[in-house]
């Protein structure tokens, strides 16, 4: 039950009523007990919103920074129609501009209504409860009811470096092209024989198949195809790491993303997984639409990532060669005692990669010299990335070679770094 | 201290003035403000030259201004009572005061209510203005004073009473057995006039005493009890505040009833990513560790320089800069001890010369 303003209204009319009228306790019981009597009738004539059927249509998918629509079907099997106000509630990320709306069903009818989202941040939205209030004939109460419609809406990750696609699928194409290899290593599968040009390594020269055509003929060779990618999110406490406004986690989401659409299109096989210290998501052979979907309810975890967990679950998954891009952070305790003790199961068996989200405020803060305190913090700045270097340089030695970059750098720079080695041959 | 000052300075203001204007207005009053015809009033309508005149004539004035001073004199003194303005005492008050006053009773401007509350055949006839008038009665009292100033209400005396100064379509003085119902007062101001003064000794001097009781309104003990506040509003005020005090209500529930629950969100941990920088920073500033700040940032330009002078020695690098730059203070610079805050700062400034001439050789 609720009342509205018209009642408040209607007493300060009895109030006067009671001092002009009937200045006694007998007016005072006289006016409030009108006022009651009309709320209560009032309360009769509301229509029935027990009765009331509330559905929610599929809300479906959205990237973030997108606009969507989410619309409730509102069925009034009553006799008396409902009027008043129902209002559509969402937690307060999925970004409602209003989720108020009037409300109007008559008897035996159904009606829609829209509340139109922009979500602010990514995973799963949920609505929280419909509520409907229906007023009396009066409008001086109404009755009130919520009830649970359900209803997600899940933000993908916004995938901002999709425009470093079209130059990266540019260059595959380039790679894929007729070009003589330079050597016939692993990696690499026999294409074709066509003539020499100038230009062509003469070690790519195939002396018998020279012999038979008239020509100088050379081998050519394209990059292996069906090879296995497999890209490991961390999403332990390194990811939690805010760099300008978004965590490490989204940038290392959009360098899965660019990579992955990258390899699929390469011919590779892609399998996703995310761990701290659990599996969090795995998508094998995963297809864009996949991959997306698993990420989106993704959030960093304030835990140790468990390093022996996410190596096992590679091997596990990883059988014969692969490459393993393992996106975590550069930091000196979790690599030391974490990765580097179980690297070595990792990089006998697969070609490892290491992305790490550089921050752009600790490049900034190294260079200050204006006050004491400025010099201390890039004091401190230094002797943090000379840490990043020195591992990048420890990591090396275990042959793994390490991407650092800032956020909006490391999905283009990962992925150059997977054509080179797709264009290397080398795995 | 000077936020809750400047919290507190306005309302501290207006209390001082307030103060100010209370004790200048008491002081410029010159003195305790007493109510008409007290026996201690020197004002226009004070009753003071009238006590004294009394009193020289071997009468005893005893003054009361509160209802149980009034009883307790009557009681135990006993003699003529006074009552000033009898329309202070509730009228069952003023009755039971009078029951027990065994002599003459006087009382000056009755209204309705003190008339019918003592059963006098008495009404009120109107009001006049103030002016003299003929006693033309046969009142001792008012024969043997003569014309007297008549001002404010007065009477019709019914069957059973004598009317005295007939004044408009009543009279100024009625006497009913033992009480006397006067118009007008004797104050300081009209004392001189005609036998004003004459006809208050004759009425007030009777007895040996005089009680001469002065209600005032602030007395606790006036009506046989407090008045609540609301006891002095109009009914319809005082029920319809009721009926609004229920709109308040109704005003309230309205605006309680939210429409549905509201929606908690459980929001992502936010650690800034240079959070650790700074906190080291921090560190290293709370110690003083300028050697550490300092050995950082020679490292990190070594670092820098390796690279582009392709040397791997120590010697080799610090003579390769020195050739560049032309410097002398190059070992030092790169691989000396710094001590103090300032020297700190020269350093990076140094190292960042030295890193841009290298840059620019």
């Amino acid at each position: 039950m609720a009342l509205t303003a018209r009642a408040g209204l209607l007493g300060l009319i009895s109030a006067l009523g009671v001092g002009l009228l009937l200045p006694s306790w007998t007016g005072v019981l006289v006016g409030t007990g009108a006022i009651l009597a009309l709320c209560g009738i009032d309360l009769l004539t509301a229509g029935s919103i027990r009765s009331l059927t509330i559905v929610r249509k599929a809300t479906g998918n959205v990237r973030l920074g997108e606009p969507a629509e989410t619309t409730l079907v509102i069925t009034n099997p009553g006799r008396r129609a409902v009027r008043g106000v129902l209002r559509d509630a969402w937690v307060p990320s999925a970004g409602a501009a209003t989720d108020r709306h009037p409300l109007r069903v008559p008897a035996g009818e159904r009606r829609s209504i829209s509340t139109a989202l922009l979500p602010t941040r990514r995973g799963d939205r949920r609505a929280d409860r419909v509520t409907v209030r229906s007023l009396g004939r009066l409008g001086l109460a109404a009755r009130q009811r919520s009830v649970d419609a359900g209803g997600v809406l899940r933000v993908l990750p916004p995938f901002h470096s999709r425009k470093h696609l079209p130059a990266r699928l540019a260059r595959l194409r380039e790679l894929d092209g007729r070009r003589a290899s330079l050597v016939r290593g692993a990696g690499t599968e026999f294409d074709s024989l066509r003539e020499y040009v100038i230009g062509d390594d003469v070690r790519s020269i195939d002396w018998r198949a020279t012999a038979r055509a008239a020509d100088v003929m050379v081998r050519t060779w394209r990059p292996e195809r069906s090879q296995r990618v497999l890209i490991v999110l961390d999403t332990g406490r390194l990811s939690a790491g805010r760099v300008g406004d978004a965590p490490r986690l989204d940038a290392a989401m959009d360098a899965t993303l660019l990579l992955s659409v990258l390899a699929t299109q390469a011919g590779d096989r892609v399998d996703f997984l995310a761990v701290d210290r659990r599996v969090r998501a795995s998508v094998p052979g995963a297809a864009l639409p996949d991959t997306v979907n698993a990420m989106a309810p993704l959030e960093p975890e304030l835990v140790e990532t468990d390093y022996r967990l996410l190596t096992s679950e590679i091997l596990r998954r990883a059988r014969q060669r692969a490459l393993v891009v393992l996106l975590t952070g550069l930091d000196s305790g979790a690599i030391r005692q974490g990765l580097l003790p179980v690297l070595p199961m990792l990089t006998a068996r697969h070609r490892v990669v290491l992305g790490a989200v550089g921050d752009p405020a600790i490049g900034a803060l190294a260079q200050g010299r204006d006050t004491v305190q400025a010099v201390y913090e890039a004091a401190a700045a230094e002797r943090t990335l000379a840490e990043r270097r020195e591992l990048t340089r420890l990591l090396g030695t275990h042959g793994v070679q390490v991407v650092d970059a800032e956020p909006d750098q490391l999905p283009p720079r990962l992925s150059d770094m997977y054509l080179a080695l797709k264009a290397g041959g080398t795995r | 201290m000077t936020r809750v000052w400047r919290a507190a300075r306005l309302p501290v203001l207006i209390a001082v003035l307030l103060l100010l204007v209370v004790v200048l207005t008491v002081l410029l009053r010159g003195g305790v403000a007493r109510p008409p015809l007290d026996p201690e009033s020197y004002q226009r309508d004070g009753g003071r030259a009238v006590a004294r005149l009394i009193a020289d004539q071997g009468v005893r004035v005893v003054p009361a201004r509160t209802l149980e001073d009034a009883r307790r004199e009557v009681r135990t003194a006993g003699g003529t009572l006074l009552v000033t303005a009898p329309d202070l005492l509730e009228p069952g008050v003023l009755a039971a005061l009078v029951d027990e006053s065994e002599s003459d009773v006087v009382l000056v401007q009755p209204g309705p209510r003190a008339l019918t509350a003592l059963h006098l055949p008495v009404r009120i006839a109107g009001q006049v203005a103030e002016s003299v008038r003929e006693p033309d009665c046969t009142l001792p009292a008012a024969r043997k004073a003569g014309r007297s100033t008549i001002a404010g209400l007065v009477y019709r005396g019914e069957p059973g009473s004598q009317s005295c100064y007939p004044a408009g379509e009543g009279a100024g003085l009625v006497r009913a057995e033992r009480i006397t119902v006067l118009s007008t007062g004797f104050a300081n101001s009209l004392l001189d006039e005609e036998g004003n003064a004459a006809l208050a000794m004759n009425l007030l001097g009777g007895g040996r005493t005089l009680v001469w009781f002065v209600p005032t309104p602030t007395d606790p003990g006036l009506g046989g009890g407090t008045k609540k506040f609301t006891d002095y509003l109009p009914d319809g005020w005082v029920f319809g505040g009721v009926q609004i005090l229920v709109a308040v209500l109704l005003f309230g529930i309205w605006r309680a009833r939210r429409l549905g629950p509201l929606v908690a969100e459980r929001l992502p941990v936010t650690v800034r990513g240079a959070e650790t920088v700074e906190g080291r920073a921090r560190l290293y500033q709370r110690a003083g560790a300028t050697d550490h700040a300092a050995a950082a940032l020679r490292q990190a330009t070594v670092d820098r320089l390796r690279p582009m002078l392709g040397q791997h020695g120590d010697e080799g690098l610090v003579a390769e800069v020195a050739r560049r730059t032309g410097r002398t203070d190059i070992p030092e610079l790169l691989y000396g001890s710094t001590t103090t805050e300032a020297e700190l700062i020269n350093l990076a400034t140094e190292l960042d010369a030295v890193e841009n001439e290298v840059r620019r050789s």
